[in-house]
């Protein structure tokens, strides 16, 4: 009896489940998983479905690679996969995901199966087939609706973990689910206390990327957050800030106590938190001075190790918070300027952006950008090009080639630009003067998209489109190929009825230039429809005309460094995203 | 009772408490085979007799536990393997026994006379249980890796 025992060899339950008890164990023992590998894909035909299963799950749980026994096993589990039982499917998926191994058929076979008998999976075995086939990528539209509906009305079985894992699943798959999204918030409200703070930090960040409003259940996390965020690291509060900022769920009390706690300890942060750490903070409006001052002194000192993404949201950030950060941004501008090869297009057009309104308008990077960015124009997409020429504009920083070659590329591209790329881009060329003889950016090509997206302008759109008109008729003498009359009429309403902020310095120049005896006059609007910030009354009654800090030659005027800016305060918007 | 009349009706009994009484009456007589029988049939009982095992941290498995503690040392590989096996079955709550310690000592020494069956078995059993034996397990792998290189697939019969 022994000595038969003996010479018995390894069967395949016997395979899977050595394999099995040693990942469980989590006792590495690589040469053994090899072995098995080895012989367990010269003979899974021979395999159950749930032996296939248990394998599969050993060598992922284990994270030995085995190449070719998961092809073998793919291959012979797709052909098989109708006797699989739900959970062998939840579980095969689960560990070819984690496993890295695409494996199309088998995906596209456990999806139809799945789909079929999706009422037969136990809640984790939902959890897991949809976390598997978001972390493998592979679509399937169809096995998400199935998931969705059958989950949406069994959350209440569905362990903290799954619920958390379900919603993951679904935002990376950017799957929409609403009904069981909003069946997901209201059970993790009534179940908060039965959450680990990352899993709440989970099923937060999957409601924020879904964009998937659940007001109830983000003032339950803030709540539960806020409470506890000394023992946080830094990471989960700059992850936690960020899904609040995306989410734009206001949380003024988490805020508040993730900026003093991370202000204190901003030396712990790596650079990709201290990053979304800023971009959050600027994109919650919440202004957090002492926080925004310690990244600043924190990011200047380690600007090297930004990657350019990073140096691109963290400028954002500050630019778009309005928080002064001089150092910083000096500090930035010398690295970038040395390092702009490496920088995409948006990240180039969000630095660009926030040095222009910052107003820090360092030439050193202003220079290197122009010129990469003219190098490599055909890379960017209309709203790259829309906030590089409007920051080139925005600082006054002549660079025509830039302009020369943006508008080349511009007049190829006009039909992909949005309302607000047509408008800020018209604008920059106008500010900026900057359109050469040859280009042929705005022609009938740009006339027609300004009438085919006319319904869509905003105030703000007709309003640059106006002084676009401005120049381009009026100063440029151009009036081929100008949107209809119309249109036209629009833009000139829309920029009279523009509010217009009018600046503390303003005012004071204006006190000042009257205690001169040279009286003068705010915000004037004349025939030819430029607004003029001050308008200076000449003593024998003729009138001398001015913009203040207008750089345009105007009938008697001033010359000055920003042109038409001040009376387009929303000109710029630039969005930027962070890494989460 | 002869051990291998004693042995054949420990293996044709289904019930926890016929098990229990049939080694309230003969354990006495009950050589490492009988132990490991009752043992392994203690692993399959039903849900429900399971429970009441369970009950106490296991309190009714005293004398069982105390005798095999006394002879582990005489079992072979099947009798560890199969002893193990059932008690990860059972999954008795409370305080790890030190009995497990004692069947992981006699695995060790028996790694080499086991067949591939009772090696996955002996592992499934603690990793079922959760129980950290890692110097048993460094000692499996390697043999387990052997057998599978040295498989020759004329010589496998499947009993998938």
């Amino acid at each position: 009896m022994e000595a038969v025992s003996r010479v018995r060899h390894f069967n395949p339950q016997d395979m899977a489940n050595t394999v099995w008890a040693f990942a469980t164990a989590g006792h590495a023992a690589p040469a053994l998983f090899d072995a098995m590998a080895a012989e367990a894909a010269s003979r899974v035909r021979h395999f159950k479905p749930q032996e296939m299963t248990d394998t599969a799950w050993a060598f992922a749980t284990a994270g030995r690679a085995a190449p070719a026994l998961f092809d073998a096993l793919a291959v012979e589990a797709a052909s098989r996969v109708r006797h699989f039982n739900p959970q062998d499917m939840a579980n095969t998926a689960w560990a070819f995901a984690t496993a890295g191994y695409g494996a199309t058929a088998l995906f596209d076979a456990l999806a139809v199966e799945a789909a079929s008998r999706v009422r037969h999976f136990n809640p984790q075995g939902l959890a897991n087939t949809a976390w598997a086939f978001a972390t493998a990528g592979h679509a399937a539209p169809a096995l998400f609706d199935a998931i969705a509906a059958e989950a949406a009305s069994r959350v209440r079985d569905f362990t903290p973990q799954a619920l958390a894992n379900t919603a993951w699943a679904f935002a990376t798959a950017g799957c929409a689910a609403p009904a069981l999204f909003d069946a997901l918030a209201m059970e993790a409200v009534s179940r908060v206390r039965d959450f680990k703070l990352q899993g709440l930090a989970n099923i937060a960040w999957a409601f924020a990327t879904a964009g998937h409003a659940a007001p109830a259940l983000f003032d339950t996390i803030a709540a539960e957050a806020a409470r506890c965020v000394r023992d946080f690291n830094p990471q989960d509060m700059a992850n936690t800030a960020w899904v609040f900022a995306t989410a734009g769920h206001a949380a003024p009390a988490l805020f508040d106590a993730i900026a003093a706690e991370a202000a204190r300890r901003v030396r712990d942060f790596k650079t990709q938190a201290l990053a979304n750490t800023a971009w959050a903070f600027a994109t919650a409006g919440n202004a957090a001075p002492a926080l925004f001052d310690a990244i600043a002194a924190e990011a200047a000192s380690r600007v090297r190790h930004f990657s350019p993404q990073e140096v691109a949201n963290t400028a954002w950030a500050f630019a778009t918070a309005g928080h002064a950060a001089p150092a910083l941004f000096d500090a930035i501008a010398a690295e970038a300027a040395s390092r702009v090869h490496h920088y995409n297009p948006e990240d180039m057009a969000n630095t660009a952006w926030a040095f222009a309104t910052a107003g820090h308008a360092t030439p050193a990077i202003l220079d290197a950008m122009a010129a990469e960015a003219a190098r490599r124009v055909r890379d960017f997409n209309p709203q790259d090009m829309t906030n590089t020429v409007w920051a080139f504009a925005t600082a006054g920083h002549a660079a025509l080639p830039l302009f020369k070659a943006m508008a080349a590329e511009a007049a190829q591209r006009v039909r992909d630009f949005t309302p607000q790329n047509l408008t800020n881009t018209a604008w920059a060329f106008a500010a900026a003067d900057a359109l050469q003889p040859e280009s042929s950016l705005f022609d009938q090509r740009f006339a027609r998209r300004c009438e085919t997206l006319a319904d869509e302008f905003s105030v703000a759109n007709l309003s640059q489109l106006h002084q676009w008109q401005l120049w381009y008729a009026g100063e440029r003498g151009c009036s081929d190929a100008l949107p209809g009359a119309a249109l036209l009429a629009r833009c000139a309403a829309a920029f009279r009825a523009s509010e217009v902020t009018i600046s503390g310095l303003r005012s004071q120049v204006a006190v000042m230039l009257a205690s001169f005896g040279l009286p003068v006059q705010e915000e004037v609007v004349i025939a030819e429809g430029y607004s003029l910030d001050l308008w200076l009354i000449a003593a024998a009654g003729s009138a001398s005309q001015s913009r203040w800090m207008g750089h345009r030659t105007l009938q008697g005027g001033l010359r000055g460094a920003t042109p038409l800016v001040p009376r387009c305060s929303s000109a710029g918007s630039c969005s930027t995203s962070a890494g989460g | 009772m002869e051990c291998r009349t004693l042995n054949k009706l420990i293996s044709k009994t289904e019930r926890a408490k016929e098990l229990l009484a049939l080694h309230q009456l003969h354990g006495h007589a009950f050589d490492r085979v009988g132990l490991a029988t009752c043992w392994s049939r203690l692993g399959r009982v039903s849900p429900a007799d399971r429970g009441e095992l369970q009950a106490n941290n296991g309190a009714r498995l005293f004398a069982l536990r105390e005798q095999t503690s006394l002879q582990v040392q005489t079992f072979d590989a099947r009798c560890v393997s199969n002893t193990l096996h059932a008690l990860a079955k059972l999954a008795i709550p409370g305080p790890a026994w030190s009995l497990w310690v004692e069947l992981e000592g006699v695995a060790l020494a028996r790694v080499r006379d086991c067949n591939p069956q009772e090696l996955s078995n002996t592992a499934w059993a603690f990793a079922t249980a959760g129980h950290a034996a890692p110097a048993l397990f460094d000692a499996m792998a390697v043999e387990a890796a052997s057998r599978v290189r040295h498989f020759k697939p004329q010589e496998m019969t499947n009993t998938a």
